[in-house]
Formats: C-alpha cells, structure tokens, sequence
C-alpha cells in the first residue's frame, strides 16, 4: 500500500521535521521564559504556588498545552497508522473515516440528553460513538471487494452527517452553539494537568496494544490468502486493530474535539522520513504526529493576531498542500483507481409508467407543499384566494423542485462519470466553498445585505470549482482522474468546511443565521431567484439529456469509449464540470447540505432504471420530490418554527444512503469489482 | 408592531410599545430581563426563519428586521412596513449605537418625545454610576462567556455594546484585544491572567444553571487566577452581549456592583 509515497532519499524530510519541531521546542522556550525565570520552572511544574500567578500560567496552562498537543498528535499518528494499515488505504484516517465525528457527535447527544453518561468522563460516549462508526466502516471493508476510495467517501459522508447532527442540535439548544463550535474546530487551550494526565496512560496503553497486534499486523501486510495460509483470523486482527484505532481517535475527540488530518499526514511524512517497515511505522507515526501537532500549536500562539484560532482548524488548512501532493502521488501511481459501478439489477418492468407515477407523485407533493400547511388554526387548505400565502410559498416550492433536480443530476453525473456509487455532490467542495464564502463575509461585513452575502456564496463556490478543476486538469483524466477529483473535492470540502465553522463562531447572533442557511433553508428565496433557479435546473436537465451518450459509454471503461470515436478524458471532464455548477447553482440558493444528490440517483438505479434518458428524467423527479416533501415537513412540524430542508432531508436521508450502501451486495453492490 | 430583531424588541419595549410577536421569544425572555418581555407575545419561530404566515395574522403595522437578515424584504412588506435595525456599531461606540438605534425607532414609531425621556434617564443613570465607579475606584474588566470545559472564555469588547458601555463608565476593558467585527474574541483562560487588578464578569447562562460553578470547579487555573483569588468575580444574568440601551444599563448596573464588592473586599 502507499508505496506511491516512498521517497528516494529521506535526508530532506528528516531535516524538515526535525526543524519543524525545533522550532516549535524553541518557540515554546521563549514562552515559558518570558512567563517565568528559568530557576522557577522546576517548582512550577511540581506545585505552582497559586500566590504567584507566573507559575500557574507557566504550570497550568503554557506546558500541560505543550504536552496535550504532542499527546494528542501522537494519539492521532498511531491511529493514523493503523487505519492506513489495516484498510490498506493510504488516505484512512479517523477523521476522514467519520471516526472522529462518531464521539463527537456521542458526546454533544449524551451532554444534552442524557448527562448520566458523562458520569465516567467523556471517554465514554465518546469512545461508544467512535467504536460504533468504525464497526460500520470495517463492516463495510470486510464485505471484500471494497475499494479505499469507497471506504473514504462514506466516512466523509459519515463526517458530514455528524455535522448536520450538530447543527440540529444548536437549533434546539442555542447556548451550546459556542461550545459545539469550539469542539469542531479542535482548541488545545488547558487549565491544568486533568486532560494531560487522561490522555497519557490510554496512549501508553495504545502503544503497548499495537505491540502486541505488530506481528499478526505485518503478516497482514501479506496478501490474504497468504496470511490465512498461516492461520491468522484475519477478521479479529482487523477488528481489535480498528477498534484500537477509533478508542484513540475517541480519546482525542472527548477531551480536545477534532484534530483534522494529523492522523492521515504523519504516517506519509514517517514514511517518507524512511519508516518502511510496519514496526518503524508505528513508531515514527506517533512521534512525527505528535511533533507536528506541538510545532504547529506553538507556531500558532507566537504569530502575532492569530492566538485565537483553534489549532485544530489550522492544522487542517496547514495540511491541505500535504494532502494535494499525496493525492497527485496516489493519482500519477494510478493503482488507487475506484471501481466500476456493475451493471443494475433487473431492469425495471414498465419503466414509464413508473416514471408517470413519480411524475404524479411530485405533482401532488408540490401541490400539498403550496396549499396545505399548519396555520394559526391548526391544519388548513388554503383556497387560490389567500395570496400572500400562496405568494410566499410558491418561491419555496419552486425552489426545492428546482435544488432538487440540480442535486440529483449532479449527482448522477458524478456516480456515472466517476463509476462511484457513493460520489455525491456534497464531496465536490463546491458547497463549502459557498458556506466559507459567506460566513467569511458575515465575519469580515457583519452588517451585508442578503444580496451581497449571495455574491459571497457564489464566489466561494467558483473559488472551489477553480482548485476542483486545477486538480482535474493537472493529470489525465482516466478513470482513476475522476476519482482523484473526488477526493481532492471531498478534503478541500472538509478544510473548507472546518474553516466555516471557525468563522462562524466569530459572527456573533447571526451566525445561528449562517448556521440555518448552511444547513440548507429555502427560506430566503425571493419570486424572482426561484425563477433563476428553474431556469438553471431546466437548463442542467437538457445538458445531461445531451449528453446521454457518454453516460451510457463512461461506464464502460475508456477502451470501449475511444472505439466509439468518443474521448472519454474531454467527456469526463465536461460533465464534471456540469455537476459542479449544478451544485453551485443548488448551493447558493438553497444552501449547502443535502444528501439527495446521492439518494436521487440510488433510489432511481435499484427501482431498475438502465438507460440514461429514463435514470436523469427520473433521478431528477425523485430528487425534486425528497427535497419538496423535506420543505413542507419542515415549515409544518413544528410550527411556527422551521427546520431547514437540507438539514431535514440529510437527517432522514442519510440513514437510508447508509442503510443501500450496507444492503447491496454482490455484483452491484458499492465498490464491488 | 412586530420585531424579528431582538435588538428592535428591546428598543420597542423601553419605547413602552409592547410587540404583537417576536422572534425566538421563549429564548429571549431567558437571555434579555431589561425590560421584561411579556408571556403572552407569541413567538415568531426563529429569528432566522420566522414564521411569515404567522406574521401576516397577527396583522402588525410594522416589522423590525436586522439589517443583515438575509429574509425577502418584498415578502415582509407585503405585511407591513419594514424598519431595518442596524445590528452592530459601526465606527460608532457600543453606547453610541444603542442610543442611535433607540432614537431611530422613537422616530419610526412616532414617539420621539418617549424616546427623548428614555434616552436622557438612560444617560442620567449611566453618569450617576459612573461616579459610583470614580467614588470606588475604577478597575480594568474582563466581559465574558466561559465555555463550558472552563478551558475557553469568549470575551466581549471592541465596538461592540460592552465595549461603549465599559467606556462610559470610565472602566479599561482587561483585554486588549483583538475583537471580531461584531465585537467578540474567544481566547484560552490563561488571558484572564494578564491583569492582576482585573475584575471578571462572567455570563451565567440560565441552561447552565450550577452549571458556571460546575465549569470552574476543579479548575486549577481559574483558582489561580489573581481576580479569583481576590474575589473579582461577578455573574451577570438574564443578559444579552448583541441587545440595546435596556442590555447596556443592565450591564452597567450589575458591573459597577460587583466593582463596588471588588473594591471593598
């Protein structure tokens, strides 16, 4: 695995990281001198006397933060390593497999449901939730077959629900929204040993479980058949290794919330310092981890301005030029490539008529969502007299169909041209590029209009699409292209997203304002922009339409494609770009967040769809149908508040993504080859 | 009249014009006391994404709105008239700010005299404590939110409406700074140390009702701080950082309080 990674000489990285960390250590000297006189460290450390507030600062929070973040780091690393190991995929991580997102999103349930659970500390929810999401990944891994691009989609999806979790959250608990913010974007602030001394004896035992599993591990690193020739119960092995993983990941989570990519880094750059082998890897992962996450929080406190931002959230963007090279090594090695999506089942008996059943259901689903409603007296039906009502309710309605159909064929045009089942235009970045766009106006105006905070979203998303397509057109576009679009999509999504949350917890009341929209409202569409809207999902329809036959050839692989005189690069290419624009549109005006891009098209396949025409005309009525009916159950059940769609819709909808992806098995099944 | 905008509430309510409906009112009457919002104003559901159609029944004359509210203005003047409320100080101080956006509504509502009275009582009351502030000896202050790990405090300040406040009362706020545009910064407890005189004015939210004691409890660094130590603390309820001239006071009264102990003890 990763071998795409190596490097010729490793004197170049050691001498970086060995700098890196050195400076960090010096950077931390002149701190604590500058606090304390170097005679009084000792007694500091020891006992701060509590009538000299120099020693405490030095005592309780300078250096219990320094060891936290290398603890934290190391914590990271080794789980890191033992992720990428075990799933065989060079960009596993807790983080990127959900895992991370799995305790945190135990933890923010049991402080507001249940306290009870927290009387063992936040270990324990949170190491429940972490277990929980890394069962389901495994499950998913064993199921054989799999690909590593797979196994990281879901758990970015995964990520992303936790996420969504969260931000409902916040809309029934608005006192935590600080708190919950401050978790997601992971700050090593400390107050004494407590943390220190938690984090401590789980790492030693984490080190001392990966010692005993390093033997069964490197024999794992053999072919399957050649380990279970030596009779290793390789599930067990597996299992054990993960559940080591997720416990530390969980750790970290509970006690300083989400540290974004260390895990995924520090095992590449160990390997890439000279860490072939597995022991040395599980060695030099942690401590490459834990040095860097030290460097970068000590790098962090000393420039001048930037105290206040959560290392978490900065090791993320510090990571995003690590992770676009990894990607380029994993793309231009090409053995990374995701696998085919198979042929669908039994095609459907009377595709049309199930079609017209669709096409009727909208229609009284659209009707429904205009005339009927909780109203001040409970249920009523709305005569075509009452029309301001109508008048406020038409642009919403208008809105989800057309958000609807926008996801769901950028969705099925992603899942075709990538030959991905779990592509979704959530993964595409676009839509956090949006988000990061108007949170940062938010932050940076706080007194813009609705309107420039549209021009804002837009521009983020462009900004998104401009990385998205430099990363297409830096290699070729095969198969394996399209993935590493994808993935480079989905990482800049998540840096994206982290940043989002970041500034949001800087706009003060409105960032709950934020929050709604990035969840996905259609509360602020105007008569006008939902026009606008119609127009563009009108407009992507017919260009996927047009483009039927390069979905009906992609899948089929570049061979049979150039055979037919087709280019399959140029053709990818272009209806990428197709469905990254289709995201933007849908973002901009309804927000970011819905999962109906990847259920639309699923749904459409497993009801027997096979040819292109019929899979879009009914993907895109499915996706208008999900979002209209998450509109209306948002404006009605709980009167006379709301729920975003979006918000709505990725609650409902994404159980059941999980729930098919888990389901298929054989031939069509996710991944399988 | 109707109020989206909580700010545009408060105003209205000092105004002595009781709104037909307010946004979010369940957790407005939790975080704003000054003045009191009565129980029988219907909520409007959130602030944002209120409820229009409950708007239009309950037929207001006008609506207030925060002047960054991303909702339609053509949708909410197809109700009433619509009144923008500046959210934030602009350039202007906190205080400033919360007389201006006062006055504005006085003018809006037609009650320019009211908001005359409100204003210079207003102004009577901040003078009055800010010679009880240079009778006690004024003390640099910390303003702000501690999350609940007691790890973070996000602080209040800047142009915001704490920061116009601690200048009219004569007070230094204890941190420097920077603050965001809308006048907050979070930062590690260990900021709270750089003042030594300081005094601390933590909000206590009413969800973490023994929640504050809990937060700090077992805190090493909190116990350490020179504030603590000296008893510089005070709790400020029922408050809101983002409110108006009614949040200002109510601040300013419970700060020169605990100044006043500070000072004694």
């Amino acid at each position: 695995m990763g071998e795409g990674t190596a490097i010729r000489n490793p004197a170049w990285p050691r001498l970086l990281l060995l700098a890196t960390v050195a400076l960090g250590a010096g950077l931390l000297l002149q701190r604590a001198a500058a606090t304390l006189p170097v005679e009084l460290w000792w007694p500091a450390l020891r006992a701060p006397a509590e009538s000299d507030i120099r020693q405490a600062v030095f005592g309780l929070a300078i250096m219990p933060r320094a060891v936290v973040a290398l603890l934290a780091g190391a914590a990271l690393g080794l789980a890191g390593a033992l992720c990428q190991h075990v799933l065989r995929n060079p960009l596993a991580e807790p983080t990127v497999l959900g895992v991370s997102a799995g305790a945190q999103l135990a933890l923010i349930a049991a402080t507001l449901w249940l306290p009870g659970a927290l009387a063992w500390g936040p270990g324990v929810p949170a190491f429940a939730g972490a277990a929980l999401v890394a069962l389901l990944i495994l499950s998913l891994a064993l199921r054989g077959g799999v690909s590593p691009g797979a196994i990281v989609l879901s758990g970015l999806i995964l990520g992303l629900y936790g996420a969504s979790l969260a931000a409902l959250a916040v809309i029934f608990h608005r006192d935590y929204l600080t708190d919950i913010l401050l978790w997601q974007a992971g700050a090593l602030d400390q107050t004494g040993w407590e943390v220190a001394f938690y984090l401590a004896p789980r790492l030693a035992a984490g080190f001392l479980l990966a010692a005993l599993l390093i033997r069964p591990l490197e024999l794992l690193g053999l072919s399957d058949e050649g380990a279970q020739g030596l009779g290793l119960r390789l599930g067990l092995i597996r299992t054990l290794t993960f559940l080591l993983a997720a416990g530390l990941a969980g750790t970290v989570a509970a006690t300083v919330g989400v540290i974004g990519f260390v895990g995924l880094i520090a095992p590449h750059l160990a390997r890439a310092a000279g860490a072939r082998r597995l022991r040395q890897r599980l060695l030099w992962s942690p401590l490459v981890g834990g040095g860097l996450l030290f460097a970068t929080d000590q790098i962090l406190q000393s420039v001048p301005g930037l105290g206040f931002i959560p290392t978490g959230a900065a090791s993320s963007i510090l990571s995003l030029p690590l992770l676009l090279w990894l990607m380029r090594r994993l793309g231009a090695s090409g053995e990374r490539s995701l696998p085919a999506a198979g042929l669908p089942l039994a095609p459907a008996q009377r595709p049309a008529l199930i079609l017209a059943c669709l096409l009727a259901a909208l229609a009284v689903m659209a009707a429904v969502a205009l005339f009927a409603g909780h109203g001040e007296q409970g249920w009523q039906w709305l005569s075509p007299a009452d029309s301001p009502f109508l008048g406020w309710r038409w642009p919403r309605v208008l809105g989800a169909i057309s958000a609807g159909v926008l996801v769901a064929v950028a969705g099925l045009l992603l899942q075709r041209t990538t030959g991905n089942m779990m592509a979704s235009p959530e993964l595409l970045g676009v839509s956090q590029g949006a988000a990061l766009g108007v949170t940062l106006l938010a932050v940076v105006a706080p007194s813009a209009d609705g309107a420039t905070a549209l021009l804002a979203a837009m521009a983020g998303a462009l900004a998104a699409l401009a990385i998205l397509a430099g990363t297409a057109l830096s290699g070729r576009l095969g198969r394996g292209g399209a993935d590493r679009v994808l993935l480079a999509g989905a990482t800049l999504g998540s840096l994206f997203g982290g940043l989002a949350t970041l500034l949001l917890a800087m706009a003060g009341a409105r960032a709950m304002a934020l929050l709604s929209w990035m969840t996905g409202s259609t509360a602020q569409l105007t008569p006008s922009l939902a026009l606008v809207a119609a127009g563009c999902a009108a407009a992507v329809l017919l260009l996927g339409l047009a483009a039927r036959r390069w979905l009906a050839i992609l899948p089929l692989g570049p061979e049979t494609a150039a055979g037919l005189g087709l280019p399959a690069g140029r053709g990818r290419l272009g209806l990428l770009t197709l469905a990254a624009a289709a995201t933007g549109v849908a973002t901009v005006l309804v927000g970011p967040l819905s999962f109906i891009g990847l259920l639309a098209p699923r749904l459409v396949v497993l009801a027997g769809f096979r040819t292109p025409v019929q899979t879009m005309i009914a993907a895109a009525t499915t996706g208008a149908l999900l979002l209209t009916a998450a509109d209306w159950l948002g404006r009605n059940l709980i009167y006379p508040w709301a729920l975003p769609a979006g918000l709505l819709a990725t609650v409902l909808g994404c159980p059941v993504a999980l729930w098919l992806l888990l389901r298929r098995r054989g031939p069509e099944g996710v991944g399988a080859r | 009249m109707a109020s989206i905008a909580w700010l545009g509430a408060e105003n209205a309510l000092a105004l002595g014009v009781t709104p037909v409906g307010v946004a979010d009112a369940g957790y407005y009457r939790e975080r704003m006391v000054s003045p009191r919002l009565p129980e029988a104003v219907p909520d409007l559901g959130p602030f944002w994404e209120p409820n229009l159609e409950r708007l239009f029944a309950l037929r207001p004359d006008l609506v207030l709105v925060d002047a960054w509210s991303v909702i339609d203005g053509a949708k909410l003047a197809r109700i009433a008239p619509v009144e923008r409320v500046p959210a934030y100080p602009q350039g202007k101080g906190g205080w400033d700010f919360a007389t201006g956006t006062l006055r504005r509504l006085g003018s809006v509502l037609q009650r320019e005299a009211q908001a005359r009275l409100v204003v210079a009582e207003a102004e009577q009351r901040i003078a009055a404590l800010r010679h009880r502030v240079d009778a006690a000896g004024p003390l640099p202050a910390y303003v702000g939110l501690i999350a609940r790990t007691g790890r973070n405090i996000t602080l209040y300040g800047g142009s915001g409406l704490i920061g116009g406040v601690l200048e009219r009362l004569g007070l230094r706020n204890a941190h420097p700074g920077p603050f965001s545009g809308v006048g907050t910064v979070t930062v590690g407890l260990d900021a709270l140390a750089r003042e030594p005189e300081a005094m601390i004015l933590c909000i206590d939210l009413a969800t973490a009702s023994g929640g504050f004691a809990r937060t700090v409890a077992g805190n090493a660094l909190w116990r350490s701080l020179p504030s603590v130590r000296r008893g510089r603390v005070g709790l400020l309820s029922g408050f809101y950082p983002f409110g108006g001239l009614g949040s200002a006071l109510h601040f300013a009264e419970q700060a020169v309080r605990v100044l006043e102990s500070s000072a004694r003890g």
